[in-house]
């Protein structure tokens, strides 16, 4: 499978509701929402942290709300993306 | 290369990218939000980061705007069809087209990217303009 043969898997598992995109957007604009120093990893690891701690570490649950590869926050080997970014433990409640 | 090894590539290129994640601003945007109320538990991945680059380039102004945008972005090198601004207005563009245009109509207001990112792909003059106005500063 080739790089794009994988994206298009990928994105075509990717659900995007219009409306609620369009809607976290003009709150995130309505209340100032201080989006500096960011960056599209930091609006990863947002969503990563809240949907692990919304989970209460749960992986599976939190990927499937999250709608990302069970693998994001697969626990075997470590090898997952709370531990790739180093995210700090005081943002998670990752088991 | 399976979706495995693809996942492990991506992981490996979040460790390489990790120096340009600010966790203070981090938390303190995430603070922001949780004092005004937004609960992103409500949304997808691919809604977040959307949403989050509808608000940054709404807010960035400039005549060099999409430069600026890109500046306060750094696309993922690996994320190929979202490696440029082009590449993110454009879906933006359709997804407002399809929301007007079918996606009322039809009821539905989901749509997948595959969809989308066929018909970006798929369009000759679009393929002229990334590669005109191609913007990746990542480092």
């Amino acid at each position: 499978m080739t790089f794009e043969e994988y994206a298009e898997q990928r994105l075509d598992e990717a659900v995007v509701n219009v409306s609620k995109t369009f809607d976290l957007s003009a709150k995130l604009k309505q209340n100032n929402i201080n989006l500096d120093n960011i960056f599209e990893d930091g609006a990863k690891i947002i969503g990563y942290i809240t949907h692990i701690n919304a989970a209460d570490g749960n992986a599976a649950q939190a990927a499937r709300t999250l709608n990302v590869s069970k693998w994001t926050f697969h626990s075997k080997d470590k090898q997952n993306a709370l531990n790739d970014y180093n995210i700090p433990e005081k943002f998670w409640t990752y088991k | 290369m399976n979706i495995k090894e693809w996942v492990d590539n991506e992981i490996n290129e979040m460790a390489r990218r990790s120096d340009i994640v600010n966790f203070d601003a981090i938390e303190k945007t995430m603070k922001q939000m949780k004092s005004a109320g937004i609960d992103l538990t409500k949304y997808t991945l691919d809604e977040i980061k959307l949403a989050f680059f509808l608000a940054i380039d709404d807010t960035t102004k400039g005549e060099q705007h999409q430069k600026n945008v890109m500046l306060r972005w750094k696309p993922s090198a690996s994320s190929e069809p979202d490696a440029n601004y082009r590449a993110y207005r454009k879906k933006i563009e359709t997804l407002l087209d399809l929301d007007a245009a079918e996606v009322r109509k039809a009821g539905n207001e989901k749509l997948t990217f595959l969809g989308l990112y066929n018909m970006t792909k798929d369009s000759q003059e679009y393929k002229k303009d990334v590669k005109k106005e191609l913007i990746v500063p990542v480092k």
